[in-house]
């Protein structure tokens, strides 16, 4: 009789849900906002409304030193602010210098200058050699690093193409770390190099377009030199920027999946401890 | 090997390191233009190294997973795999050129397609952790939990707009919660950074660049 009862009572019990089943419905959140775009709208935070400011008052002309390290892959998730910032620099006139600390940071500036469409064959104002160069991989970590902020030619001596610096236009303005006005860092993995080395060896101020992983773990660095660092977050900080420049890009779709796997991530987190409870009460 | 040569090996890696080391500290802490200079120049030559170490590690590889294929080790199919990778992307950088359009895109639609779903499949996973984890057992869990819910949330329009300072909540959370443990993990690896560079200084650390005679313990030959 015992057995009985408790048999009856084992099939009352809230089932737990199958992996596959919370697969296939996080699957169809991703899938929605791809076929029907939300238009969700961000919130703005002062450390991205001060990175957009920060270069709104630059003087055109003014050089920008961009690149950084980490793996392409990774880095999709900073690429909406790093597109945002590309076409703010090409619009307020700046002048860009990349350089690859990471292999794969030549293929992801390519991948951003042309989702930025800021480049001539684009439509846009930028021409090769004259507004933008692009350097080619340079190993050997932080002393690489000290070596180019301290002398540009001497550590590196053709761009990616091969051609001398002396041929192209913009470098003839570029000595040291006096020559750039930022260090606009792509990758979030360089964050301590560039506190240590970029901020406070050469004084040169970073702006990190950071996954928003690398957000927490780097913070620190923003109360270490304040005034020098900012950092936008992830995929928000992406869309953020994208909202000051007018235009609905990577990061507002990636928001609108967010949006959607957010309130996913409520649903799993009530009906995982409803199922807890549940069970335990019975068991009680 | 003789004495003298292990004799000049032991302490010739102890100078350079020495030298560099003192050089880098000497530059950073005070002024003083000769030994910035050199601090300068050693930088140059690192980066050169780094340039060279390039070509040594694809060697060493090619090597490597050349003798595994011919003896036909364990693996020795990845192995091939890699090097017919390593092959056509070396030559096809080299004939188009790394920022050329075809060399662009096929690595957008092989490597990067690719890794990017690898990466994806994440959130997957991540949200079934979710619903498995996430579960307010103890006060412990419950901390855990409700600190994660607030930065989704406050990560989230939605969270925003319902609850207009999670924002807030969020950010306070991240100042005044994660970041003192992020400090102490850059600190407290910091401090070990500078014990480990002392004792290499010092000639303590036996293992780096095998910077001891045979015969004394700590390295091997």
């Amino acid at each position: 009789m015992v057995e009985k009862t408790q048999e009856t009572k084992k099939s009352f019990q809230l089932p737990e849900l199958r992996s596959e089943y919370i697969w296939a419905v996080t699957f169809i959140v991703f899938l929605i906002p791809t076929m029907i775009p939300l238009g969700t709208q961000v919130e703005m935070t002062p450390m991205t409304q001060e990175i957009y400011n920060n270069i709104q008052a630059l003087k055109p002309g003014s050089i920008v030193l961009t690149g950084g390290a980490g793996v392409f892959s990774f880095m999709l998730e900073n690429s909406p602010a790093f597109i945002a910032f590309l076409k703010q620099a090409a619009r307020q006139h700046l002048r860009v210098v990349q350089l690859p600390l990471g292999i794969e940071n030549v293929p992801f500036f390519k991948y951003c200058l042309e989702a930025a469409g800021v480049d001539e064959s684009a439509g846009g104002p930028w021409k090769y050699g004259r507004d933008y160069v692009v350097l080619p991989y340079l190993p050997g970590g932080d002393p690489s690093r000290v070596s180019f902020l301290t002398d540009v030619k001497r550590t590196v001596n053709t761009d990616v193409y091969g051609t001398p610096l002396s041929q192209i236009q913009l470098m003839n303005d570029v000595k040291d770390a006096k020559s750039f006005a930022y260090w606009a860092d792509a990758s979030g993995t360089d964050i301590p190099s560039l506190a240590r080395i970029s901020v406070g060896m050469f004084n040169l101020p970073v702006i990190g377009f950071v996954h928003a992983y690398y957000y927490g773990v780097w913070s620190p660095y923003l109360t270490m030199y304040p005034g020098k660092m900012w950092f936008t977050n992830g995929i928000i900080g992406g869309a953020q920027y994208e909202s000051l420049m007018n235009y609905s890009g990577l990061g507002h779709s990636g928001i609108d999946a967010y949006q959607l796997t957010s309130i996913y991530y409520f649903v799993l987190f009530a009906l995982g401890n409803i199922t807890m409870y549940a069970r335990k009460e019975w068991k009680e | 090997m003789s004495a003298t040569l292990e004799y000049i090996r032991t302490n010739l890696t102890r100078a350079l390191i020495a030298v560099c080391v003192l050089t880098v500290l000497i530059s950073y802490f005070f002024i003083a233009p000769p030994v910035t200079a050199a601090f300068t120049e050693l930088s140059k030559w690192n980066t050169n190294i780094g340039t060279f170490a390039l070509f040594t590690g694809l060697i060493v590889i090619v090597i490597r997973f050349a003798r595994t294929i011919i003896n036909r080790q364990e693996d020795w199919v990845f192995c091939l795999y890699t090097l017919i990778l390593i092959g056509t992307w070396t030559t096809f950088g080299i004939y188009y050129g790394v920022f050329s359009d075809t060399y662009i895109k096929a690595y957008y639609s092989t490597k990067i397609a690719l890794h990017a779903a690898s990466i994806g499949l994440l959130i997957f996973f991540n949200l079934s952790a979710i619903y498995r984890v996430f579960r307010i057992k103890n006060y412990r869990t419950a901390i855990f939990s409700i600190a994660a819910s607030i930065l989704v949330a406050a990560n989230s329009p939605w969270g925003q707009n319902l609850f207009p300072g999670i924002n807030t909540l969020g950010a306070w959370v991240m100042d005044n919660l994660q970041m003192p443990g992020s400090r102490t993990i850059v600190v407290v690896a910091a401090i070990g950074g500078i014990a480990l560079s002392i004792r290499i200084l010092l000639g303590l650390e036996k293992g780096a660049l095998r910077a001891v005679r045979s015969g004394r313990g700590g390295g091997e030959d």
